[in-house]
């Protein structure tokens, strides 16, 4: 059995997956101020309250948002960051670029690290990975004394070609882990060890300032399971997609900045895929955000040109837009005019409604005014809300100001937070120029359902499928991927140069080392996939073309495969040019899937009938609103809209004019009033 | 013919504009990432766009605010005077009949839908080198256009899909670096075939005449946001005079005037009493003029309004004939971007004049370009590096002006030092911000820095357009002018050699160090009104020295214990008030 936990800004929820069970799922509120405490507490559970026996569980897979959330509220460690004499303000000039043309107030994005903590090193590496001028170690070690004074928790080293030549930055790592011990050291030629040095001191600046958080956070973990006697491997969702032991996400932290999102992407993806979809916007509303991504063709998008807050982060990750809209964000009357986020109250205090101290009412809030959210039935009942604190909320600080009732404030709050959801949506899709008509909503995270029947109408989207599990599917994304190792060396060779004996040379040993990965988590060769692939160009040019490739290596079909690419990715190639080999990568990737989704267990007689009924104010008016239980919902039921949809960790709304229809699965397929071009499975 | 078209729902007219951008993004993504010269592909001084088969611009990416406006005039030319067929691809860098200056060569393909010309897609890349009597094609000396590089014509390159290869001989045998070139101009071919392929989509999706009618609908909705944003400042007329340092030929200033006269939602510029043209390569094509005046006007109003033909609607500019804004030809032209900075920056200013507290002091307001050539001595092969940087910014009723950044009218990156080493015998040794640079104020302007480079091949020639060495960026509202740029050579054996800011081939040898200071930003406001929190902190970052802290801020720091002595700030400011 396995046990997948996504730590959220709210709630951290608990997947536990056996062969041929169904799912168990539930969830805790997430304790941000020592995440390992969320995590500890819902193990605890599993064994006193769900009756497991700690030694049943083959391994328990996690996704942390702490690296996320220390970058994102500049909470992260005291850096500090070492670089080649004459290159301090690097990664401050971030390239002379400006994210924005034609405004005169536009600022750059505060580095990590102020200026007062960026200190030169008298070293130098040349182009040719040749030493121009030797470390200096007097005024090293003078350099390395006076950090002392600093108290600094982490350092980042970031030298001039150390990605060609990288003693200078492992001689100053050893230097500083022997004089102050415990310090972070994060060295670029580790990190991210490719050219364009703001880029590259981007990345490892950001990989020293979460990592003291990180390391702590996995050995209370790694403390934790093993005084509650589990003996299941601790492993830690990759911002791309897959996973990794604890031993590397110590060292590497920077792949961690996506991981609930990823775990959510992977999720969808694969719901989707079972469901005969082909492209989907996928929406994760949490308590303080609305993770987006788009898929097409089943692929999940990564990139590595991407970053966090404005910063550079060169690491492959899954493409997801982020915005201030989740649960939890704070709706305020602002100068007359009415916002929702990006603030918000987070897990403590809470929505107002928590009964918590949380005095600003949020859209939770106004999802329990209007008669949305069941109080008595939220996480299950595991949080019972106080719909009283959520109206005198939303009045005084919403209501009285712009002369509402209550009710009419409320659903002021929702048109004001779908209008949000939906600009998040443009981001993804018609401002790449991709049109969300033809793509079908995917909304997860407790109350992502909620709103999806509303975003989608506003875009103009005729098809939403609210997936069975949905608060948990980052989770369960978990579970559907397996550890995930990249490896890659820099290599220039040009065409004329390159023989399959040197392709053979560099993959056997790339490849050895992600099997030796592997190898510490237990997995043998036969249990992984090996992906194979070289970086190309055109002499001449700096940006490369992945061109996949395998033993027997047959030079003249990876250049044809390149032109071809060349050809389909920019429209022209030039088989007369002469092209060179640039970087070579090995992806690993560990047999996942650690279970699939169970057909309904259908029983016709009990169902089909509402379980209840309940008020809900919609188009002005109060509604009688028939309430299903997710659980009790049949293969090829249709529930025509108004009707809500519970389950113990989300609600789902089918609004009027909208139907839907359960699939084998239990996922629900709606299509709504507007029904676009959208493909039809 | 009469159309009738439904009308465009806002979704359509949504999902169709962003769509356009996203397009010409694509393209220049594709000229970034298929060119050879680092210029290219690091730097991205290049641009991408659509116009309609009038030559009317539907979207440019948002690269370099000097490409926009720049290009439309080569479109509404090759629209006016040429008879294009499919799969044409038509080039061109005259700088007197639609181009902007020698280096930036001009690609177009015309889209055709149905058999009919819909749309031009264009792109714009800058060349590192188009021969001429200088390596980079940026003197600062030449007399005639003829001595600036290759001039190519509205030429076409394909005739239906077919290559005319005499003309890529024909530049390839007047270029330095034919390699470069070729790559380079391939890339661009790309980006111009992208372009049209997403067109074409496009159409395909909506229809031609719809497509063509929501295009419209997107132009005239940029015009109306135009106007309502210049409609809420103030009517009035209101002149500025900016100064370059010199025509690089002769050392006298050269004064730039604008006289602004702003009435509802129009604005005229008129350059009345601006130099006349002058000796030197400092003289502005049409293009560029109108490029200048687009971005200063544009910065007066919400950045984010789509970049289209709409925007320029309420502009008129008056360009008085044989003035260094309007030059007869063969006048030269190749230094023209430190004069369109100049401009830019000058009708910032003199709108300064109608904006009450929300003023914003002068900036960097140049863009230097460093070229140097020789023969890399590992493979044998001729180089020629060409390189732009800019200076701090204006500081703003709002915050303090960007550290660092490149000037009002160019948003390129710099060539990272890795790739320059990698791709040229150089060797960069100081890249840092430079204390005490901005200008002093309530607000400080941006910080200026070095770029400092040394030569490792055996000899060759170095060429510097630089600019602000003479007339500092000024503050406004009591705030401090920025420092001026200023370079050196320092030759291998020692002897030091100041430089003006205009250099054109001067010979250097292996181990020569070139010194650039590039310029600060001016300042906003009082500096004894700066917060002293403020003061303190950029103190600590060595953004400020501790002489200026206490002479030109008048705050109090214990440099013992570095702690910031409030108490005794405000007695010092008290006291200076009093006295």
């Amino acid at each position: 059995m396995y046990i997948a936990i996504d730590t959220g800004g709210t709630f951290t929820d608990f997947v536990v997956s056996g062969k041929g069970e169904d799912l168990l799922t539930f969830k805790v509120p997430s304790t941000p101020d020592a995440p390992a405490s969320a995590v500890l507490t819902g193990l605890q559970r599993l064994r006193d309250e769900y009756g497991f026996s700690a030694a049943s569980f083959d391994g328990i897979l996690f996704g942390t948002t702490i690296a996320t959330n220390a970058v994102i509220e500049r909470k992260g460690a005291r850096t500090a960051l070492l670089t080649t004499r004459g290159t301090r303000d690097v990664l401050e000039i971030q390239r002379l670029w400006r994210p924005r043309l034609f405004d005169l107030y536009i600022q750059k994005i505060p580095p990590l690290v102020p200026r007062r903590w960026r200190y030169e090193v008298d070293e130098r590496v040349g182009a040719r990975a040749e030493i121009v001028e030797a470390l200096d170690h007097s005024s090293t070690s003078d350099l390395l004394e006076r950090l002392g004074a600093e108290n600094f928790d982490a350092v980042a080293v970031c030298l001039l070609f150390a990605f060609l030549h990288p003693d200078h930055e492992k001689t100053l790592k050893r230097l500083l882990e022997k004089r102050y011990p415990g310090i972070a050291v994060s060295i670029s030629s580790e990190i991210s060890p490719q050219f364009r040095e703001y880029e590259r001191s981007s990345t490892t600046v950001v990989n020293a300032y979460v990592m003291p958080a990180i390391r702590d956070l996995i050995n209370q973990l790694e403390n934790g399971i093993a005084r509650q006697a589990f003996r299941a491997s601790l492993q830690v969702m990759q911002s791309n997609g897959g996973l990794m032991s604890t031993v590397e996400t110590r060292r590497f932290p920077v792949r961690t900045l996506l991981s609930g999102p990823a775990g959510g992407v992977v999720g969808a993806v694969e719901i989707a895929r079972s469901s005969g979809l082909t492209n989907l916007i996928a929406m994760d509303m949490g308590g303080t955000s609305l993770d987006i991504s788009l898929c097409q063709d089943n692929q999940l998008v990564l990139t590595s040109e991407g970053g966090i807050a404005g910063i550079p982060v060169q690491v492959p990750q899954v493409d997801v837009h982020t915005i201030g809209a989740g649960g939890g964000s704070i709706a305020e009357v602002v100068r007359g005019a009415l916002k929702v986020g990006p603030d918000s109250a987070g897990a403590e205090p809470g929505p107002a409604c928590y009964g918590r101290g949380g005095q600003r009412p949020t859209s939770t809030d106004a999802a329990v005014v209007l008669g949305l959210i069941d109080p008595d039935y939220f996480a299950g009942g595991d949080i019972p809300l106080a719909a009283g604190l959520a109206v005198t909320a939303m009045e005084r600080h919403i209501a009285v100001p712009l002369g509402l009732s209550v009710v009419e404030a409320a659903a002021a709050v929702v048109r004001v937070q779908v209008a949000n959801m939906v600009n998040g949506i443009r981001a993804v899709s018609v401002e790449r120029g991709l049109d969300a008509r033809s793509f079908t909503l995917i909304p997860f995270g407790g109350a992502g359902g909620l709103y999806a029947g509303l975003v989608a109408a506003e875009m103009g989207m005729g098809q939403i499928l609210l997936p069975a599990h949905a608060s948990v599917l980052s989770a369960m994304g978990m579970l559907l991927t397996g550890l995930k190792y990249a490896s890659s060396r820099t290599l220039l060779t040009v065409e004329s140069d390159a023989r399959p004996g040197l392709f053979t040379t560099v993959f056997d040993e790339l490849t050895a080392k992600v099997y030796g990965l592997m190898r510490d988590e237990g997995l043998a060769p036969e249990d992984v996939l090996l992906t194979m692939r070289c970086d190309v160009r055109y002499r001449g040019q700096a940006y490369e073309i992945p061109v996949e490739c395998g033993p027997p290596f047959d030079i003249s079909r990876i250049v044809q495969d390149f032109h071809h690419q060349h050809r389909l990715t920019y429209g022209h190639s030039d088989p007369a040019e002469s092209i060179e080999f640039v970087t070579f990568h090995v992806v690993a990737i560990g047999s996942g899937s650690r279970f699939s989704l169970l057909p309904l267990k259908g029983n016709p007689a009990l169902s089909n009938d509402p379980d209840r009924h309940r008020s809900i104010f919609l188009d002005g008016r109060h509604l009688k609103v028939p309430v299903y239980a997710r659980d009790r919902l049949v293969s090829g039921q249709r529930l025509d809209g108004p009707a809500v949809v519970e389950e113990k960790t989300a609600t789902a709304m089918i609004y009027p004019g909208h139907f839907a229809t359960c699939d084998a699965f239990g996922n629900l397929l709606v299509t709504t009033l507007d029904g676009g071009d959208c493909e039809k499975d | 013919m009469v159309v009738t078209v439904k009308k465009t729902d806002p979704v359509t007219l949504e999902v169709v504009s962003n769509y356009l951008v996203s397009a010409v993004r694509e393209m220049g993504a594709t000229l970034r990432r298929t060119a050879y010269s680092t210029i290219l592909r690091e730097s991205m001084d290049c641009s991408a766009a659509l116009f309609d088969a009038k030559g009317q611009l539907i979207a440019q990416a948002d690269h370099v605010p000097s490409h926009q406006g720049s290009l439309a005039f080569a479109a509404r030319r090759i629209a006016e005077t040429m008879t294009l067929d499919p799969e044409d691809v038509v080039i061109l860098n005259h700088p007197y009949e639609g181009g902007t200056h020698h280096p930036d060569i001009l690609i177009f393909k015309p889209i055709f839908v149905d058999g009919i010309l819909c749309a031009l897609s264009a792109a714009l890349g800058h060349h590192i080198d188009v021969g001429g009597r200088s390596p980079g094609s940026i003197s600062s000396d030449a007399r005639d256009v003829f001595e600036e590089g290759l001039i190519i014509p509205a030429l076409k390159l394909y005739r239906k899909g077919e290559l005319i290869p005499e003309i890529l001989q024909m530049i390839t045998a007047n270029v330095r670096v034919p390699e470069k070139t070729m790559g380079d101009i391939r890339a661009e071919i790309a980006a111009v075939t992208i372009g049209e392929s997403r067109y074409v989509e496009l159409a395909r999706k909506y229809g031609r005449l719809e497509l063509q009618a929501t295009i419209e609908v997107c132009l005239d909705n940029s015009e109306q946001l135009m106007r309502e944003d210049l409609a809420r400042l103030p009517d009035g007329s209101f002149s500025a005079t900016g100064h370059l340092d010199s025509d690089g030929i002769s050392e006298t200033p050269v004064p730039v005037t604008v006289n602004i006269t702003k009435k509802g939602s129009d604005v005229v510029v008129d350059f009345s009493g601006s130099s006349p043209q002058v000796e030197g390569p400092f003289n502005c094509s049409l293009s560029s003029v109108y490029s200048a005046v687009y971005a200063g006007v544009r910065y007066m109003v919400s950045p984010l309004i789509m970049q289209n033909e709409g925007c320029y609607r309420p502009i008129q500019v008056v360009r008085p004939e044989g003035t260094i804004v309007n030059p007869r030809r063969p006048a030269p032209i190749s230094g023209r971007f430190t004069t369109l900075e100049r401009i830019a920056d000058t009708i910032v200013l003199a709108f300064n004049s109608i904006r009450g507290d929300d003023q914003v002091a002068s900036g960097v307001a140049c863009v230097c370009s460093f070229a140097v050539d020789g023969v890399d001595n590992q493979s044998g092969r001729p180089f020629v590096c060409f390189e732009i940087f800019g200076g701090g910014w204006g500081a703003t009723e709002k915050g303090d002006g960007l550290d660092a950044s490149f000037g009002l009218m160019a948003n390129c990156y710099d060539t990272p030092i890795e790739a320059v080493e990698m791709e040229y015998p150089l060797r960069v040794e100081n890249y840092n911000l430079i204390a005490d640079s901005g200008g002093a104020g309530k607000y400080r302007g941006g910080l200026g820095f070095y770029r400092n480079t040394r030569y490792l091949a055996e000899q060759g020639r170095y060429t510097n357009r630089s600019e602000t060495s003479r007339f500092p960026p000024p503050g406004v509202l009591g705030g401090e002018a920025g420092t001026p740029s200023s370079q050196r050579l320092i030759r291998a054996g020692g002897e030091l050699e100041p430089l003006p800011s205009k250099i054109t081939n001067l010979t250097i040898r292996s181990g020569d160090r070139i010194e650039m200071a590039q310029p600060g930003g001016g300042g906003y406001g009082r500096a004894r009104d700066r917060d002293p929190e403020l003061v303190f902190s950029d103190w600590l970052d060595g953004k400020v020295t501790s002489r200026a802290v206490l002479d030109v801020y008048a705050v109090v720091i214990d440099t013992d214990s570095s702690e910031l002595d409030l108490e005794a700030t405000r007695k010092l400011r008290s006291s200076l008030r009093d006295g």
